[in-house]
């Protein structure tokens, strides 16, 4: 486990490692792809993602539309590139803040005194019981679709998970025999979590979270689908793959479009996590003795 | 004679090119009971696992010939209709040879899976054994699971698990260390007790002396990845002749006659077989070292009768 | 003389693990009864029993990490209770693991690691390092051993570390929970030594727990048997071993003898 730390302080060993499989090498691609198209889409294209132009309504691949256009005329590669923005955003940004919430849920109830710990684990199993797709539709229909409350509700959907995990690690941890040693040599709460409990947490709990964000992505793409995520003019692979689903018959471009992205870009998180995991789990590691 | 066991230069390299052993030979003779002395990174563990065919990824050379079937080259049927049942192990910590979900009736069953009597004699057979290694009420005892055993008990039960099948050879590896020191000493003395009874062969992995003192007819001592001394147990530990013998015996407390503060130490470090020089492995530490130590490795040669040592301080005296 | 670390009719009862008990505060069962022990300054005391005995329970009520039932624990002749005592308690008193390696946190390095009581003790202390390296070599490990962590020690050396940690701060008493259980002989000899060593260099007092009546013999100054919770018989390790009054006593001793 405590490899990891030296490595970490090397990236350019990272990256090796990284490009020492074929898996490795796809998902660095494809990671790389995704990233890039997110943050420069304004300038990888001339068009307006909600630019709608009826003449040229699903328009086949050219060379003005790579990608085509859909059933209002918006060029589908421009819907694709800003897709990944919200792709993007969505995957880092609820999963980390899942993983932070989660994280520190699920310490505090590992930690914490029991009725806290009921309390917490009461209300992450409550939230978890509840079917997702109808509690999304209550609360879209609610408050109304939109970006920010997508992404609330995956934090809300994600935090129960990620504190579940943290929570039975920190229980874990905390009867470790080094935690007793340090609280013997007389070390307060406090330094005992911040330099012994939460170093020896995020790791394992960093891959479980690098191999949840295909299932972010998903979520989003799938809520979205069903008309539960953004609301409709904003370019998500999820909106662009329910457009593709109505006209998929005569121009199937336009889901695939949508779909191809989601399919490579869950693949290559899902390599990456099992990488890591692979490289970080001790217990995959052959001791030599 | 007839060996059950006949390993004949039996070499284990981790990958990494990390020699754990660096060729062993040795025979068990027909319910000959032999133990297997040496401290971590001695490579016992190693032969252990290169019989049992537990080591992975780890290049195994050499032979071991039980009942003609070659261990380390023979097919996963092959070892499987052995294991269980001609060969049986005994491991460390007894929780680790009972799964916690089943009861140890149905696992005592499943190690019957392959005779052909009805269940209620399986059963019955299963009770007789637990009898056999001081079990109280069997008949209720094996309807419980591991938890509700006591680590003594459980490794009772994990004996009698392994002698059911009445196997040519049981191997054992540390069979005590993880139990307390009253619960060894009866463990000791059940095993001691059962070799009279059984008349299979065993072969115990131990680092420690008085385990292997009690129970096994003949020992063999490793250091560095080799055999450096065998003979019959009561003589090599009463009057050890290899040097790093000596030196290991002489620390363990409870043969230390008068009282001190300062036991007896080996200084230095085993050492790492990655990076052996030619010569004894010992020679490092030797305090008996001459100059051909440290050129060529020495054999394993008689000393006495019945024993053999691996030592140019012996061997010229012979 | 006078005693550094002292328990009067000590009783400890583990709370019963169901909802129901918890909520009455029902004890479920007495692990230690009635225990009296004195360890005296400069001196080596071992309590010896079977596991289920009460050993590791009498040394964590003795630390103060488990509540006594009833009977009471001083240190210095002070009753322990949260606050002060038990300050003074943790940073005179150090407890070795059974386990050394495991007693390490896996992610930080040995100089980390052995700079810990330092920096909780004394946070404002400007330089540990130095501290840190004259620990190691009293425990013979080289200085450029501060770098590494615990996966990179074999285990006489992890253990070398867990007693430099326990020497950092010049602790009083040194509480060792089967300090060489699992170790090949010869490292258990090292470290034996090591810790007869450091005693005599720094007037140290132990309190030894173990089943190895060998390690008794040769290390204790006197003996507690503790016997499912009770000690059956206290006394001069010489005395007890050639005239043990207690009929358990007797069979340790001849199972031990038997070997």
């Amino acid at each position: 486990m405590s490899a990891a730390m030296p490595a970490l302080a090397a990236p350019r060993r990272w990256v090796a490692w990284c490009l020492s499989t074929p898996a490795g090498r796809f998902s660095a691609i494809v990671l790389v792809i995704f990233a890039a198209s997110a943050l420069l889409a304004p300038w990888l294209t001339p068009y307006d993602p909600n630019h709608i132009s009826v003449y040229e309504r699903l328009a086949s691949p050219s060379w003005q539309h790579w990608l085509g256009t859909d059933q209002i005329g918006r060029d589908m590669l421009t819907r694709v590139l800003y897709g990944a923005r919200v792709a993007l955003a969505i995957s880092v940004g609820c999963t980390s803040v899942s993983l932070i919430l989660g994280v520190a849920f699920g310490a505090l109830a590992g930690v914490g005194p029991r009725v806290l710990d009921a309390a917490l684990m009461l209300l992450f199993d409550t939230i978890n019981s509840l079917p997702t797709v109808l509690l999304a539709l209550a609360i879209m229909t609610l408050i109304g679709s939109s970006l920010p409350t997508l992404m609330g509700l995956i934090v809300l959907f994600y935090v129960p998970y990620f504190g579940r995990i943290a929570r039975g690690q920190t229980r874990v941890l905390v009867e470790a025999p080094f935690i007793e040693a340090e609280r013997m040599l007389g070390a307060s709460t406090w330094r005992i979590l911040r330099d012994h409990l939460m170093p020896n947490l995020l790791g394992p709990m960093a891959i479980i979270a690098s191999m949840e964000m295909p299932s972010v992505i998903s979520l989003e793409a799938g809520l979205s689908f069903l008309g539960l995520g953004v609301r409709a003019p904003t370019a998500t692979w999820g909106n662009i793959l329910q457009d593709g689903y109505i006209f998929i018959r005569d121009t199937p471009w336009i889901a695939i479009a949508g779909g191809v992205p989601l399919v490579l870009t869950t693949l290559a998180f899902t390599f990456l996590g099992e990488m890591l995991r692979d490289r970080l789990d001790p217990k995959l590691r052959k001791e030599v003795t | 004679m007839s060996a059950v066991l006949n390993v004949q230069d039996l070499r284990v390299t981790y990958p990494g090119a990390q020699p754990a052993v660096r060729g062993v030979s040795f025979a068990i003779a027909r319910g000959e009971a032999v133990g297997i002395i040496g401290e971590s990174g001695s490579g016992k563990s190693s032969v252990l696992l290169a019989l049992m065919r537990l080591l992975g990824d780890a290049a195994v050379g050499g032979s071991a010939h039980f009942n003609g079937d070659d261990l380390v080259a023979a097919s996963e049927e092959c070892l499987r209709a052995l294991r269980g049942d001609r060969l049986t192990m005994v491991f460390q910590d007894p929780q680790t040879s009972f799964s916690p979900v089943f009861p140890l009736s149905t696992q005592f069953l499943a190690a019957l899976h392959r005779r052909a009597e009805s269940r209620d004699a399986k059963l019955r057979l299963a009770v007789e054994a637990l009898r056999g290694v001081g079990i109280a009420e069997p008949e209720r005892r094996i309807r419980d699971y591991p938890h509700a055993f006591s680590g003594g008990m459980l490794q009772r039960a994990a004996i009698a698990l392994a002698l059911m099948s009445s196997p040519d050879l049981l191997i054992a590896d540390e069979p005590t260390t993880a139990l307390d020191a009253t619960t060894e000493a009866q463990i000791i003395a059940l095993l001691r007790d059962l070799r009279q009874r059984y008349s299979g062969a065993v072969l115990i992995v131990s680092h420690q002396p008085n385990l292997i003192a009690a129970l096994c007819d003949r020992v063999m001592v490793m250091y560095g990845g080799v055999i450096v001394e065998e003979g019959p147990t009561a003589q090599v530990l009463k009057d050890p002749r290899h040097p790093y013998t000596r030196r290991l015996l002489a620390c363990e407390p409870a043969h230390i006659e008068t009282v001190t503060r300062h036991l007896p130490t080996i200084p230095g470090r085993p050492p790492d077989l990655s990076l052996l020089q030619a010569g004894c492995a010992f020679a490092e530490r030797c305090l008996q070292k001459v100059d051909g130590c440290t050129i060529v490795e020495p054999q394993l040669l008689p000393v006495a009768e019945a024993r053999r040592a691996r030592c140019y301080a012996l061997q010229s005296l012979a | 003389m006078s005693a550094v670390i002292e328990a009067r009719g000590l009783c400890v009862a583990v709370p019963g693990s169901g909802l129901w008990d918890t909520m009455w505060r029902r004890p479920r069962a007495n692990i230690l009864t009635d225990v009296d022990l004195a360890v005296q300054k400069g001196t080596t005391v071992a309590v010896v029993g079977e596991s289920g005995a009460g050993k590791s329970t009498l040394a964590r009520t003795l630390m103060g990490l488990m509540k006594p039932s009833a009977g009471s624990v001083r240190f210095r002749g002070r009753e322990l209770a949260p606050g002060p005592v038990l300050e003074n308690l943790r940073r005179h008193v150090r407890f070795l693991f059974q386990n050394p390696r495991g007693s390490l946190n896996p992610r930080m390095q040995l100089g980390e690691l052995v700079a810990e009581p330092i920096r909780i003790h004394e946070p404002h202390r400007r330089d540990p390092q130095g501290e840190v390296a004259r620990l190691l070599e009293a425990v013979g490990l080289p200085s450029r051993f501060a770098t590494r962590y615990p996966h990179e020690l074999s285990g006489g050396q992890a253990g070398r570390v867990c007693v430099a940690r326990a020497l950092a701060m010049r602790p009083e008493l040194i509480v060792a929970d089967e300090p060489t259980a699992g170790f090949d002989v010869s490292v258990q000899a090292e470290i034996l030594n090591l810790l007869a060593d450091l005693q005599k260099d720094f007037g140290l007092t132990y309190l030894i727990i173990t089943h190895d009546l060998g390690i008794v013999r040769h290390f204790s100054d006197s003996l507690a048997v503790l016997y499912r919770g009770r000690v059956v018989e206290t006394g001069a390790t010489q005395a007890v071993f050639s005239q043990p009054a207690h009929a358990y006593t007797k069979t340790l001793l001849e199972a031990f003898k038997a070997h």
